[in-house]
């Protein structure tokens, strides 16, 4: 498992169901820094400071909590008492309050059930003038407030307004802001511009017409500008092609695109990659040049939705080679959770197989397949995915059985052919009944003829000691179930299963990495399994007048463990 | 010189017993020999009419200059103080203090405090822009300021202060300067803010009005003494800016500690002598003190001759004890307030031990006795007092006292209405920050709804209160009895527990000795510690 998700590059931070619990902390521990609490502070800190500051930070403390509780009439009755503080005499404390104010004051606002657009354009007037600091950030803010609630032109002028702006000498972060001001400026611009576009196609009127041209010039100067300089500007890029496609300059377009995807100086980003292609293929390039793209994205994103069309591309196209491509990616796609229940994906890995297998190139799938029969058969082809499959999109099971009988032919795995082989050929088989008339008398008996091997995925949640329970994979997914048994602790015995709601830190997780085949050695993992259940026990006894708070251990191993055990 | 008008006065001085008055050029009667003025006046005959004066008195008439700015006029710093006791002073005898608080006491203390520190009523003021400095009065018959300067000084004045005094520092006082120095203000004794708390605080001690320091700080924290902001209240003549918000502007309370060591410090300065005995009858004896504290806490009536017992055995109700001789060497200056709390918790000590055990063995008995009890007689509840019964009852109460008191905090208003201009520079941008936060506020007020109003502060000197209101804190448990902790053995009576903790002993030098109950409180029982949290936080002492 490691190994392939080292392969398959997902940092380690993301796959945490590989973790047990003590490195997991620790990791934790490491990468969060604790935030600086601005409403708590040391004892010592608190001895010294005035009886202002400390009523400061007890009413940011109140406004804290009045808005966790979501009570926002209360936040805003304490915020408006904590305004004093923009008066405090010592100046980093005072431009401090100003961006806590602006902050809590916008979020509160947002809340606040009474109040209206007025209110919000007060403050951020009030606040951008009075802490000098964050005055473009504001602007920023503000004319994004006013074009969520669709007052484009006002918008607008906030924007101009804050361009030209000048306080003294701009700090480097400033001048980030007013970078961004300006692309907002040249994107409006061209919103305006899309909306005349759109009303003027209606009605041919010549003045109106040049007020959009004086939009266009207008908007495609700065974004010009703005899209000469490295960095991620994705919508801008597009506002600016949009135009010139309107204009009919492909060229520039292309050229802006190009540099937009190939420039080194700019950040990898695998949209300019999109961009460009979208664009080749709205103009009919020719398909080499599209593959030579979506390979630069394939390297990129190995997931990306675009990859479907590039195996197609491969399959048909005509320069040698680009064939054997295509099976990688498609396996790849597939390597991915997001697309482990998309129909098309798997339509596609069925027509690329069909094709090698025609063409005689079995042992690249074999190939692919070595490599990844370990974790696909726990992550695509378990009863449980049968089982899912079949309720919800039984289309997709078909497809997925059909692999699955292409992909036997090279594994030779003994197991998974026991445990699908029924599957595979009741599929088929299901496949020839499938006649238009047919697929409804079919559909109430198809859970039947599922695998009945007694697989503990259909057990229940079966008490074992008073405070010991023995559950499977859907059961540890079920939070209500879990509260409503008073489960506490939860022991993981998988090597794939996730942690479900580590993230909650409702539960207490341990996980033991044991796989579920029998030439795991499980002796090794008593120990550490009897030490936690033993915690729990004693946990357990010392509480006996609470008998419901409990520990669940959830095993999600198969009757091979069992037996070993 | 002043002979002639003073010849018809021949009483003798109250303070030397001289006869040899002089007048000042305010026409007030002053004793040549002690310097001490009287109400007396020239053509105001009735010594009992004097009160404070109302208009605040200000730098010699000769010297005065109405020109500075336009309505303002030339003030001292010394006479914003003299405002600012004079409007506390009204509000403590508003409160109920005794009228002579602000006609004698506290003006003979600021008198002789201006007189000692030689910044008026002396024949060589020290000032750091002149040398001489003209006190007296607009308003003539109710003059509260007199200078004793005598005539031959009064023309030097008039150039001398107005070029370099104000040239220097950007103030709308005149010698705002000299407070700005620590080096000044510590030789000369000058006046700051928790001073004027200070003197009240000797004041009230030698009138022994029941307002202990804690009561004092509290009504300052509940805004029924002018404290914070108090140069709002200044005359509009009195012209307020620059550094005269260094000296004026309060940022904090000042803590218990604060003002005690201040009063202390005051005390020496004025030089004052033995004050009142404090005797038996009188409300800071703390016998009289920790009664109240009892009721305060709902412990019960019968605790207080337990209390006694323990004031009596330590010789702490005694007068030479109590009383406070700051012309003594070794007179030292008591915290009554705290005094009487820490015998409340001596006693509870000896009658429970508190040490996390006894005290909830004592309570379990006194609920089984009290069962047993009730068998008997079945007509009343409980009588017995339960430790238990009683921290439940007081625990929540403090607790929400103590939510109350943060979120009072929380809410306190210290930025006055009245912009503080530090500078003229920075004029516009104190004046725009005002109006920005006033703006806010009135923004976000209207998005508070119907909050209830903040509970008007009543000036109490109780913060719970206990019994069957409705907005009581809990039932009251005053009448509750303390017979279990009681046995009798032979005549006499003993305590059933006989055991008293004390923390260990250490010899520490009075230097660095500092704050030991952070390192100890850990290791305390947690009947204790939450013992002294709740005096703690009734006495406004945090720790």
């Amino acid at each position: 498992m490691d190994d392939i998700e080292a392969e398959l590059g997902i940092s380690r931070s993301v796959g945490n169901e590989d973790f047990s619990d003590s490195s997991e902390d620790e990791r934790v521990a490491r990468k969060i820094r604790p935030p600086i609490l601005l409403h708590s502070s040391t004892a010592q800190a608190r001895a010294k400071e005035s009886g202002f500051h400390e009523s400061s930070r007890l009413c940011l403390k109140a406004i804290r909590d009045a808005m966790l509780h979501h009570h926002w009439q209360e936040a805003a009755q304490y915020l408006s008492a904590y305004s004093q503080t923009l008066e405090d005499t010592t100046v980093n404390k005072q431009s401090l309050a100003c961006e806590i104010i602006w902050r809590l004051g916008t979020e509160i606002l947002q809340h606040h059930p009474n109040s209206r657009l007025e209110d919000f354009n007060a403050l951020y007037e009030q606040m951008k003038n009075s802490g000098v600091k964050n005055y473009a950030k504001i602007c920023l803010e503000h004319s994004f407030h006013l074009l969520l609630n669709g007052h484009i032109y006002d918008a607008k002028r906030q924007l101009s307004v804050a361009a030209s702006w000048r306080y003294g000498k701009q700090s480097v972060p400033q001048s980030l802001d007013l970078k961004l001001i300006h692309a907002y400026c040249g994107f409006l611009d061209y919103v305006i511009w899309h909306m005349k576009k759109s009303s003027v196609s209606e009605a041919e009127d010549n003045s109106s017409n040049r007020e959009m041209h004086s939009y266009f010039r207008q908007a495609s100067v700065t974004l010009q500008e703005i899209i000469a300089q490295p960095g991620v500007w994705d919508p801008f890029v597009l506002s600016y092609v949009d135009m010139l496609e309107f204009y009919n300059d492909q060229e520039e377009a292309l050229k802006v695109l190009q540099n937009y995807a190939y420039n080194k100086d700019y950040p990898s980003n695998p949209n300019a990659h999109v961009y460009l292609y979208q664009f080749l293929k709205r103009h009919e390039a020719p398909p080499a040049k599209l593959i030579s793209i979506l390979k630069v994205l394939h390297h990129l994103v190995p997931s990306h939705e675009l990859m479907q069309e590039y195996c197609y591309l491969l399959v048909n196209s005509v320069v040698p080679g680009h064939l054997e491509e295509s099976l990688p990616v498609v396996f790849n796609l597939l390597d991915y959770p997001s697309w482990k229940n998309d129909l098309d994906t798997w339509n596609c890995l069925l027509t690329v197989m069909t094709v090698f297998k025609r063409k005689g190139l079995q042992h690249l799938i074999a190939n692919e397949w070595k490599q990844r029969k370990d974790f696909w058969l726990t992550m695509h082809y378990r009863a449980y995915h049968g089982r899912k499959d079949s309720e919800l999109n039984r289309e997709l099971l078909l497809v997925k059985a059909k692999v699955a009988k292409l992909l036997g032919e090279h594994g030779g795995l003994s197991s998974f052919r026991q445990g699908h082989e029924e599957l595979c050929e009741h599929s088929l088989h299901l496949q020839e009944g499938q006649d238009p008339g047919a697929s409804v008398g079919l559909s109430g008996a198809l859970p039947h003829s599922l695998p009945s091997t007694p697989d503990i995925e259909n057990a229940e949640i079966t008490p074992i000691l008073p405070f010991l329970f023995l559950g499977n994979e859907q059961d540890a997914q079920d939070h209500d179930l879990m509260q409503r048994l008073n489960i506490g602790y939860i022991l993981n015995v998988t090597t794939h299963l996730p942690l479900y709601h580590y993230s909650l830190g409702l539960f207490k997780y341990k996980r033991l990495p044991a796989t579920d085949s029998n030439k795991q050695n499980l002796r090794q993992y008593f120990e550490e399994a009897f030490e936690f259940i033993g915690i729990v026990h004693r946990f357990f006894l010392s509480y006996k007048q609470n008998l419901w708070t409990f520990l669940c251990i959830i095993i999600s191993v198969k009757s091979t463990i069992l037996n070993n055990l | 010189m002043d002979e002639h008008l003073t010849e018809g006065y021949s009483e003798p001085c109250k303070q030397c017993g001289a006869v040899s008055w002089a007048l000042s050029d305010g026409c007030q009667f002053f004793c040549r020999n002690c310097h001490n003025v009287i109400e007396k006046t020239q053509d105001v005959v009735d010594v009992s009419s004097f009160i404070l004066n109302n208009k605040i008195s200000s730098i010699s008439s000769s010297s005065r200059k109405k020109t500075r700015r336009e309505g303002g006029r030339e003030w001292m710093v010394c006479e914003g103080f003299q405002f600012i006791l004079k409007l506390q002073a009204e509000a403590l005898v508003g409160l109920g203090v005794c009228p002579q608080f602000k006609t004698d006491v506290l003006w003979d203390f600021w008198k002789r405090y201006l007189q000692i520190t030689r910044q008026a009523y002396t024949r060589s003021p020290v000032n750091s822009f002149t040398n001489t400095v003209y006190l007296s009065s607009e308003s003539e018959p109710e003059s509260a300021f007199l200078s004793e300067a005598s005539d031959q000084t009064e023309p030097m004045s008039a150039s001398g202060h107005s070029t370099d005094g104000r040239s220097s520092v950007c103030s709308g006082s005149l010698d705002a300067a000299c407070y700005l120095s620590a080096k000044e203000r510590k030789s000369r004794q000058l006046m700051n803010m928790p001073r004027t708390l200070a003197l009240c605080h000797l004041a009230l001690l030698w009138l022994r009005e029941a307002i202990t320091l804690a009561d004092l700080l509290r009504l300052v924290s509940r805004r029924l003494i002018p404290y914070i902001n108090v140069y709002e209240e200044f005359p509009e003549e009195m012209q307020f800016y620059g550094r005269d918000a260094i000296i004026f502007r309060v940022e904090t309370i000042p803590s218990y500690r604060k003002v005690h060591g201040e009063a202390l410090q005051m005390a020496e300065i004025l030089q004052l002598p033995a004050f009142p005995p404090v005797t038996s009858d009188c409300l800071l004896h703390p016998a009289l003190l920790s009664l109240r504290y009892l009721m305060e806490v709902n412990l019960p009536d019968e605790l207080h001759s337990l209390v006694c017992r323990v004031i009596e055995k330590s010789a702490m109700g005694k007068e030479s004890f109590l009383t406070f001789n700051p012309s003594k060497p070794k007179s030292t200056f008591l915290f009554y307030d705290l005094q009487a709390a820490a015998l409340i918790i001596v006693t509870m000590k000896l009658l429970f031990k508190l040490d996390d055990h006894v005290e909830w063995t004592l309570s379990r008995k006194a609920v089984k006795k009290d069962d047993q009890g009730k068998k008997k007689t079945s007509k009343q509840g409980s009588k017995m007092f339960s430790l238990k019964a009683w921290y439940m009852t007081v625990h929540p109460a403090l607790e929400r006292a103590r939510q109350r008191e943060e979120l009072f905090e929380a809410r306190r208003p210290w930025k006055s209405k009245k912009v503080l201009i530090p500078a003229m520079k920075h004029k516009a941008v104190v004046l725009k920050r005002r109006r920005v936060v006033e703006q806010l506020q009135s923004s976000f007020h209207t998005l508070t709804g119907s909050v209830p109003e903040q509970q008007s502060s009543s000036p109490s000197s109780f913060q719970f209160l206990w019994g069957q209101e409705e907005d009581s804190d809990g039932p009251s448990l005053h009448h509750k009895r303390l017979n279990c902790m009681l046995e009798k053995r032979g005549k006499e009576k003993w305590l059933v527990n006989q055991a008293y903790w004390h923390t260990d002993l250490k010899r520490c030098h009075k230097k660095d000795c500092r704050d030991h109950y952070s390192e100890l409180k850990h290791s305390l029982p947690r009947m204790y510690v939450w013992l002294l949290g709740l005096f703690s936080f009734l006495l406004r002492i945090f720790v």
